[in-house]
């Protein structure tokens, strides 16, 4: 294990890399993607609903079957992976959005409509920082989930740590296998913790609790305790 | 030809997916600088009535007049920074300090630093509020509901409106700090002299703060008067039932010496205990109260006559009368 590990670990270190890369460059166009089509899907109700089921259905697909539907359409690679995580992160962004919408409570929404701000300022000033804390969880499952499926990715030659934990499980390469189940669960893990973080902080700047008013409490308005 | 500042036209309003419509054949005209508290129940349509001011609901049917213009042209947005508009719940923004949350339309305006931080301290101190570092500071949630209610009324202020709006603004406090908002508002309507529509469901509030009170019921208004026309013209038994529970002398703070100007009788002039004509009639049994058996009332210096104690009876008595014989009311 240890003779593997460091006559190999520049190739350990380059799956995570690529496996980063492949996260980063689906998360970056999910969230756009989920944005923009929130925006425009705002206006067609009916459509929105439409689309909303449309990707239940795809996310109740196993990700390997998912992967499996796209590869005679889009080849093998990177892409492909990409576009599939998207679709399943989609699905979870819209629902994220829509639950930092419906969390503005409606006393503060008619307050920022009624004292004149108009829908670009109450949005910038008022709404966005309301709903921080629900977006940026959202963000976090996306991204703790985006992590994992990554690892299906090593199956359609997109590479990253997908790549290193199935040739193990193939060869019955001990070392190998424990690399790729460790870094993946671990870098999960550290990307969790890491927006849980972000998330806390969030919580309580929308609370207005971020100052020096800070009440040092044990369990002082954290998502999650780890 | 007094200064209309906002005018109703045969409004009619409802909400999207209702029946029949929320407010029914809606006119009035309220001048520059009243108080005007509009009192209605659960369903009455009263808040829809305050929201068709400041276009956060359209109405489906008539015209309404602002400062003479039709508030439907032009951006709604426009319209709302010259109302102010308090809330139930002050709707605070809860990321946003004291400052920042009274500072948000100068900001969006872009005001200069100077000029917000002036108006800002101006204000806190009318709203009787702390104008330390410490206290602008603050968030939302270290400040107590009447605190956080000033703080919505000083932002509602902020650009100095025309007209304040404001939607049962004091039904969440405390009995105590309820009255002690009211008297402040009323104390600032009579310093600042501005236009304020009151929507409550408190009847004795309403009364009390309202140089006019507009009584809704149903989607119709009822009576839209002077508190001490709805004693004396009633509209109705529910406009009478208003008063029901208020004292003589309650009933009586409502009127002037001059209303009762018929039950003045010759006497002998006494500068010494005197009264205005102009004064209200609560004066007369103040003075009373402290020994003076007759009470003489001046107009300018020429004396009119005086009251003794069976006159104030009398007067109790004609306002009960003339409340239960009479119906109408002027809107």
């Amino acid at each position: 294990m240890i003779s593997y590990t460091l006559k190999n670990y520049d190739k350990l270190l380059g799956a995570l890399a690529e496996h980063l890369e492949l996260v980063g460059i689906t998360l970056l166009i999910s969230v756009l993607l989920a944005g923009v089509v929130y925006m425009v899907l705002g206006h067609f109700p009916l459509l929105q609903k439409a689309m909303l089921l449309l990707l239940l259905v795809a996310y109740c697909i196993p990700s390997i079957a998912l992967f499996a539907f796209l590869v005679p359409v889009l080849g093998l690679g990177k892409g492909t992976a990409v576009v599939g995580m998207t679709i399943y992160n989609l699905f979870l962004l819209l629902r994220s959005i829509q639950a930092a919408e419906n969390a503005v409570p409606a006393n503060i929404y008619e307050a920022a409509r009624g004292i004149g701000l108009n829908g670009i300022q109450s949005m910038r000033l008022v709404y966005l920082p309301v709903m921080l804390p629900y977006l940026i969880s959202g963000i976090r499952i996306v991204t703790v989930s985006t992590t994992g499926i990554a690892t299906m990715a090593g199956l359609i030659h997109a590479g990253g740590l997908g790549n290193i934990l199935f040739e193990g499980m193939r060869t019955y390469h001990m070392p190998k296998l424990i690399w790729g189940i460790l870094m993946v669960s671990g870098l999960a893990m550290l990307l969790n913790f890491l927006f849980i973080r972000l998330e806390n902080w969030a919580v309580r700047y929308a609370q207005g609790k971020s100052g020096v008013w800070r009440k040092k409490t044990k369990t002082d308005d954290k998502i999650l305790s780890l | 030809m007094q200064d209309i500042i906002l005018e109703f036209q045969n409004v009619e309003a409802g909400y999207p997916g209702l029946n029949r419509q929320i407010l029914r054949n809606i006119s009035f005209r309220i001048v520059k600088g009243e108080f005007i508290t509009i009192l209605g129940n659960s369903g009455s349509g009263k808040t829809t009535l305050l929201k068709l001011v400041n276009r956060l609901i359209s109405p489906d049917g008539g015209r309404i007049l602002f400062k003479g213009k039709e508030i439907a042209q032009g951006k709604p947005e426009q319209l709302r920074k010259n109302m102010g508009y308090v809330i139930q719940q002050a709707g605070l923004f809860p990321h946003m300090t004291v400052a920042e949350n009274i500072a948000v339309l100068p900001k969006v305006l872009k005001w200069d630093k100077k000029a917000i931080n002036g108006r800002v301290d101006e204000l806190l101190s009318m709203m009787k509020l702390p104008t330390a570092i410490e206290f602008k500071n603050r968030h939302p949630w270290q400040l107590s509901g009447g605190q956080q209610q000033r703080v919505g009324i000083a932002r509602a202020l902020s650009t100095d409106p025309d007209i304040l709006l404001m939607d049962e603004p004091f039904g969440a406090l405390d009995a105590v700090t309820r009255k002690e908002l009211q008297q402040e508002i009323k104390q600032l309507h009579l310093t600042f002299g501005k236009t304020i529509l009151f929507v409550t469901h408190d009847r004795q509030e309403a009364i009390d703060l309202g140089d006019r009170v507009m009584v809704l019921n149903d989607g119709e208004i009822c009576q839209f008067d002077e508190p001490r026309r709805l004693i004396l013209h009633p509209a109705g038994d529910a406009i009478r039932e208003l008063f029901h529970a208020d004292t003589a002398l309650k009933k009586l703070s409502y009127f002037k010496v001059s209303d009762f100007a018929d039950l003045l009788r010759e006497g002998q002039e006494d500068k010494g205990s005197s009264v205005e004509w102009e004064m209200p009639m609560e004066t007369v049994l103040d003075c009373m109260l402290q020994g003076q058996k007759t009470v003489s009332v001046y107009r300018e210096g020429k004396y009119m006559g005086s009251f003794q104690h069976g006159d104030l009876i009398q007067a109790v008595d004609g306002i009960e009368n003339q409340g239960r014989s009479q119906a109408g009311g002027r809107v």
